[in-house]
């Protein structure tokens, strides 16, 4: 029936709802109730709404609390050893004359590392060809082979320019000093330590970050003095603490 | 309940308007906490899911344990989702669920920017957010989503400044130009959003107005729903047949009454041709060639007036019928309504009642001859008593009549013819016959002078008898003629019919009479009446001992316009129980009676539009009858 259509449109809990609320501008609509009720029905509602409000309100510090101890964890830079201000004579890794050499050291399971690579691929494709980089993939004591090639090694891989080895034992990281994945290292082409930190902003992170900006400086010789920066990434080898604070 | 508010909104336009419209809010504010809630539990499942599949674990070496991020996303996701939830599901439409929603929203956005590594993509979650809030139409959420974004930005800025701007040297007032982006996507937002509240105010205007005319058609179309229903049930109800066609002459309508008479089911005639079911065969073409000349001329013989006609049973069988019929004009072709009585029953009932009519007539005719012999035998029985008095009193005198003395007066005259002067002379016999024959012409004058006058009496008393018959036939007649009269007249002329009587019975006649001008008035009914009123005072006067006085008055009042007769006698009197039945027919207290007299009387005074009345104190107290006649003046007439 149409009339029942047109009377519907009010079913009877919508109605009493609307006949009885008054926090969406305080019309009344329908059956009006005596001042009594709706003094007492306010006070009620009123009663009710400070409740929730404060709910909200413990609730939403709540949140923040848990927002801020993240943010803390992911702003917490992993440990730095000391770095040799030459390149390591007793390295493997051949030192490149013609331009400045860029080593990257990674835990190959850390998922903070991703935004290092990342930020390694960005510098890279800024320097056109004027940095010479590697990454090393630290495999610890124990680990078998193999063990490397996962996902942070298909993603280094597919970086242009840039030459992917296997750490072995993590023999290299020690002598480059790191302990920490993503810590890179920038050594001019007569092998002075140019740069030694991490290169993402936080843990994790990805996106602009002043190390990312001075290592660019450094490639293009616009800046000269040694850099550093906070490592944001598992620890390489165990032992070290790496992971920052909760 | 919701009738009662549409009833008490319809009152007022406005009112109506301003509750559809909060309505319709409240059902995008309901269906909108809904959607949040779902789309916010399935952003803490695709959070946890992205954590997992992002950063499941941290490393240490060859050690590994739970990421951080993986227990945020559990942890805090759900603590971020479960508050508006709740609240979408407790408390869906208020306001606070809508700003709890949009505060949990924005905090999603945080933490799966957290979560992803801080993609830039993911940033686009935020301004996604943004425009998913706009779906409550209130511009409000947008503003405390907007502030947690700010407020992010800011603490962030301030304790971890690198970590957002990727600078540590980011100006303090960095976060309002992240912000600012935000509020330029809220700038046009709000402005839908309050596009949006005008666009639902005039669908509520125009609702309410078209609720208001739905009512309206409403009402009426329940008041037409009574009206069909009340037709209906007169159609239902009716005793005669209403049968309904269209202009092609097809039925209709065919109400159960029709059904009754003509034999068919309402399912067996509707569509079917009225003239080829109800009519029979030898009509049928009248009736098509009167349908078409309607249709053509707009004239007809049996429209808007009662006609009766023959119409046919489904069993083939012919009947009379009363038949009207109106044409109902409506939009298009016109429709035919016919109102059809059976007069089966009525015609037979009306024959049975014509000759019970025409028994009844011939019945009255001879009970009314015999009314009328009987009246006329009884007033010219009284008149003939006077005749036969009168008669007899002829009769007695010429057998009194010394007549005989002449033949022997003329014999001894005879046989003394020679000497007939001595025998006068000197005979003392002979001297005697000139005294005698004096004496004898004496005699016969005076018996010629009393049989002229009962031989006059007589005439009288044989012309009253004529006019008797005469007034009979005329009452017969219905009406009689009326003449000048004057009423002391009427009233001797009745005495001297019942003048022999009343000498024999020594009554003595007393006469009151006072001056009555000539009315215009049937002689001989009053005359008859007076007659018999004078007459049963002889007969109770007859019946009694004492003084016998027959009082006769005729009098009349001016004031009232009645004169009145009055015959008082000192008879036996009416006993009061006879009074109010003396007038009946057939009632009489004498013994050789018939109970007419006074009934005809009372019934004459009643035709001369007066009254005939009794009075008397009783048993042996006398009696007075009095003629009240309207006073029709000759004058006055004249």
């Amino acid at each position: 029936m149409c009339s029942s259509k047109i009377y519907s449109v009010l079913n009877a809990s919508e109605a009493a709802a609307i006949s009885t609320r008054t926090d969406y501008g305080g019309h009344t609509i329908g059956k009006q109730p005596t001042k009594q009720h709706s003094n007492l029905r306010l006070s009620l509602k009123s009663a009710a709404n400070s409740k929730w409000i404060l709910l909200m309100f413990f609730w939403f510090g709540g949140i923040g609390s848990g927002m801020f101890f993240l943010m803390r964890f992911e702003n917490t830079a992993g440990q730095i050893s000391p770095t040799p201000s030459h390149w390591p004579a007793k390295s493997r890794l051949d030192l490149e004359f013609s331009k400045p050499n860029l080593v990257m050291v990674v835990h190959p399971q850390c998922p903070c590392t991703r935004a290092s690579l990342t930020e390694l691929a960005e510098i890279l494709a800024r320097s056109q060809g004027q940095v010479a980089a590697r990454v090393l993939f630290c495999r610890p004591v124990g680990a078998t082979k193999g063990w490397e090639q996962g996902s942070l090694w298909d993603q280094a891989t597919a970086i242009p320019g840039l030459r992917v080895e296997v750490d072995i034992d993590g023999v290299e990281a020690k002598l480059f000093g790191a302990v920490t994945s993503g810590h890179s290292f920038l050594y001019s082409p007569r092998g002075q330590l140019l740069f030694s930190g991490g290169i993402t902003r936080a843990r994790g992170q990805s996106g602009q970050s002043p190390a990312r900006h001075q290592i660019s400086l450094l490639i293009s010789q616009e800046l000269a003095q040694v850099e550093t920066g906070s490592v944001f990434g598992c620890s390489l080898t165990g032992g070290d603490q790496a992971i920052g604070k909760w | 309940m919701s009738r009662e508010i549409v009833s008490a909104t319809a009152k007022d336009p406005a009112l109506r308007v301003e509750a559809v419209f909060r309505h319709q809010q409240q059902n995008i504010f309901r269906q909108t906490d809904r959607l949040f809630a779902g789309l916010m539990l399935f952003q803490w499942l695709a959070c946890i899911v992205a954590a997992f599949w992002i950063s499941p674990k941290t490393w240490t070496g060859l050690s590994s344990a739970v990421h951080p991020h993986l227990w945020a996303a559990v942890i805090i996701g759900g603590g971020i989702v479960s508050f508006p939830v709740i609240l979408a599901f407790t408390r869906p439409g208020t306001p606070l669920t809508r700003h709890a929603v949009a505060v949990g929203q924005m905090l999603c956005s945080a933490l799966l920017i957290h979560v992803t590594g801080g993609r830039i993509e993911t940033h686009f979650h935020v301004f996604g957010s943004l425009a998913f809030l706009a779906f409550y139409r209130d511009w409000r959420v947008l503003i405390s989503g907007s502030v947690v974004v700010a407020l992010d930005h800011f603490l962030r800025g301030l304790y971890w400044p690198e970590s957002v701007y990727g600078t540590v040297l980011a100006s303090q007032w960095r976060w309002l130009e992240h912000g600012a982006w935000v509020i330029f996507e809220d700038v046009f937002l709000i402005k839908s959003c309050i596009k949006g509240e005008v666009e639902m105010w005039e669908i509520a205007e125009r609702q309410a107005q078209l609720e208001a005319s739905h009512a309206t058609v409403e009402q009426n179309l329940l008041v037409l729903r009574e009206s069909e229903a009340r037709k209906a049930a007169i159609l239902e109800s009716a005793l005669d047949c209403v049968i309904t066609i269209d202009h092609c002459g097809r039925i209709v309508e065919f109400n159960p009454a029709a059904e009754a008479t003509f034999g068919y089911s309402r399912a067996e005639v509707l569509g079917q041709e009225l003239a080829e079911k109800l009519i029979p065969p030898t009509l049928r073409y009248a009736h098509r060639n009167d349908f078409a000349n309607y249709l053509a001329t707009g004239h007809g013989p049996g429209i808007g007036r009662r006609v009766e006609m023959t119409s046919m049973h489904a069993s083939g069988r012919e009947f009379p019928v009363e038949l009207s019929i109106s044409v109902v004009q409506l939009d298009g072709p016109p429709l035919f309504t016919a109102y059809l009585r059976d007069l089966t029953d009525r015609k037979r009932v009306e024959a049975e009642r014509e000759e019970l009519n025409h028994q009844l007539l011939e019945t009255s005719r001879r009970v009314g001859m015999a009314d009328v012999a009987t009246s006329v035998l009884h007033n010219v029985g009284n008149v003939l008593n006077s005749v036969n008095v009168s008669a007899g009193l002829v009769i007695s005198t010429l057998r009194q009549s010394p007549y005989q003395d002449v033949g022997r007066i003329s014999k001894l005259l005879e046989e003394h013819a020679d000497d007939l002067g001595s025998y006068l002379r000197v005979d003392p016999k002979g001297r005697q016959i000139p005294a005698y024959l004096a004496k004898l012409a004496g005699h016969f004058e005076e018996q010629h002078l009393q049989a002229g006058r009962e031989l006059q009496s007589l005439d009288q008393q044989i012309e009253h008898i004529k006019q008797i018959i005469s007034m009979q036939q005329n009452v017969a007649r219905s009406r009689g003629l009326r003449e000048p009269i004057v009423l002391k007249e009427v009233m001797e002329q009745a005495l001297s019919i019942n003048t022999a009587g009343l000498g024999r019975h020594q009554v003595e006649v007393v006469r009151e009479y006072s001056e009555v001008p000539e009315v215009m008035i049937d002689k001989h009914q009053v005359l008859q009446i007076l007659v018999n009123l004078i007459s049963n005072a002889k007969h109770a006067m007859n019946q009694a001992d004492g003084l016998r006085r027959l009082t006769l008055r005729v009098g009349m009042e001016t004031s009232t316009g009645v004169v009145r007769l009055e015959v008082q006698d000192t008879g036996v009197g009416i006993k009061p129980e006879y009074l109010t039945r003396i007038f009946g027919q057939g009632f009489t207290t004498k013994s050789d009676g018939h109970g007419f007299g006074l009934h005809s009387g009372a019934l004459a005074a009643k035709t001369m539009n007066g009254t005939l009345i009794a009075e008397s104190d009783g048993e042996g107290c006398g009696a007075i009858f009095r003629l009240e006649l309207p006073l029709h003046a000759v004058e006055a007439i004249a």
